[in-house]
């Protein structure tokens, strides 16, 4: 006989478990499940599968759920523990921590899922943020309280140049910003050497760290990247800070989602992805925004497969950006270091009213030197450089020139 | 390293003046006046 809030596993799959509600009420979508004889393990419903049945995602390991056991409802959805406590801290989507160094203290939870602010709170206001990174601060200038994505396959140096970027602005008025760095289906190693170069250069106390690596489950991969958000949200509008958040990487948040969504039965779309992609995509980078007067500044790095620039899931990422940066395996084998595409890559910002005059001449004309000089590559892998007239010849060197200085 | 300084160095490899300066040099500096330096 069943109970009120009480359910039953029927199935399950991987990260999966479809658990059946036979007696009203039934639970809501994203309401947290435990199981009956282990608390300690949770599940989180995500779809109806039928009148009675509902497709749970698993937010600790699965193998220790078996078909018949009970659930019991919460009646309440994911929170995370959010409070200046957790600056200098590393934990995972449950707030649990994973630097070794104890409990982490918390003000209040704050739910994984959140509603983007309405338009009225919302601030689009472009202004120009250094990064002190030549190619990126000529060509794909940064903006407070916008987007940039860092698109390039595996190897190229997202994840380096990220780093990068973070050392680089994250002193930026240490009195008014704070950062969250969001660790996303990512190496668990790289996540250490973060943590480690964060507190070897004293910049770890104004920064939090949500990690949910490579090896974790789709489900724990997948509310790693709202987890990420919840904490942004909570820094800009409770604590009144501007927010540096630094996702890493924001592909695999869509691979999880993929992941999950098979695993839940669903018909993927055409080109392989689940069919929500762009709802998915859409619920964490709306709720990125600028609100009340302090902003949220995302920098996410994201992955391409077979370094194609049109996958689908990269495509997604590019409506909400202000900023990209392209990596290209060319500019990495010149030996160029941030192997940064020029001509793929663009940003908003770059505009003579949110750059000087100067800059946006600057950029514009010498992009339209290197692509000019990009058609004559063809004719000197062919011929030789001595072929080209000498026009040509100084337009291509001087091209060269701007690539290795850049 | 300043964006200002950036502009200024792509401007003067645009408009030829650093011509005469071998391609290898422009690699892995900061300030274009680094090129004198290396």
């Amino acid at each position: 006989m069943e109970v009120a809030n009480k359910g039953k596993v029927v199935s399950v799959t991987e990260a999966v478990v479809e658990v059946e509600f036979m007696a009203e009420p039934r639970p809501r979508l994203r309401d947290v499940l435990i199981l009956e004889k282990d608390p300690s393990i949770k599940v989180q419903v995500m779809k109806s599968s039928d009148n009675t049945r509902f497709y749970c995602i698993g937010l600790s390991k699965t193998r220790a759920i078996k078909r018949g056991d009970v659930v019991v409802n919460t009646g309440d959805a994911l929170k995370i523990p959010v409070g200046v406590g957790i600056l200098g801290r590393v934990m995972n989507v449950f707030g649990e921590a994973k630097d070794g160094l104890g409990e982490i203290k918390y003000d209040k939870l704050a739910p994984v899922f959140n509603e983007s602010p309405s338009y009225a709170d919302t601030v689009a206001d472009l202004q120009f943020l250094e990064t002190g990174i030549k190619i990126v601060d000529l060509y794909a200038p940064l903006v407070q309280g916008g987007k940039v994505g860092l698109f390039g396959g595996s190897g190229v140096g997202k994840t380096m140049l990220l780093t990068e970027i973070l050392h680089n602005i994250i002193n930026k008025d240490p009195k008014n910003n704070v950062s969250v760095f969001c660790g996303v289906g990512e190496r668990s190693r790289e996540g250490h050497e973060l943590f480690n170069e964060l507190k070897d250069t004293n910049v770890l106390p104004s920064v939090s760290l949500v990690f949910g690596a490579m090896g974790e489950s789709p489900a724990t991969r997948f509310l790693t990247a709202f987890a990420g958000a919840s904490v942004a949200e909570y820094f800009r509008d409770d604590y009144g800070k501007n927010v540096l958040l630094f996702v890493d990487n924001i592909f695999r948040f869509a691979q999880a989602g993929s992941e999950l969504s098979l695993l839940m039965n669903n018909i993927p779309s055409e080109d392989g992805y689940q069919a929500t992609l762009n709802s998915e995509m859409a619920s964490v980078h709306e709720r990125l925004v600028a609100k009340n007067g302090r902003s949220v500044t995302a920098i996410e790095a994201i992955y391409l497969p077979e370094d194609d620039l049109f996958d689908p899931a990269a495509q997604t990422v590019f409506g909400y950006l202000d900023s990209s940066i392209v990596l290209s395996r060319d500019a990495y084998r010149e030996g160029r270091l941030p192997a940064v595409d020029i001509i793929q890559s663009d940003s908003d910002a770059l505009n003579p009213h949110n750059v000087t005059p100067k800059h946006y001449y600057v950029a514009t004309a010498s992009k339209s030197l290197l692509k000019k000089a990009e058609l004559l590559e063809r004719i000197v892998s062919l011929v030789g450089e001595s072929e080209l007239s000498d026009e040509d010849r100084t337009l291509y060197q001087r091209a060269r020139k701007i690539k290795k200085y850049t | 390293m300043t964006v200002d300084k950036t502009i200024e160095g792509v401007k003067n490899i645009m408009d030829g003046n650093y011509d005469d300066v071998p391609e290898d040099k422009f690699m892995n500096i900061g300030s274009i006046d680094e090129i004198n330096t290396k």
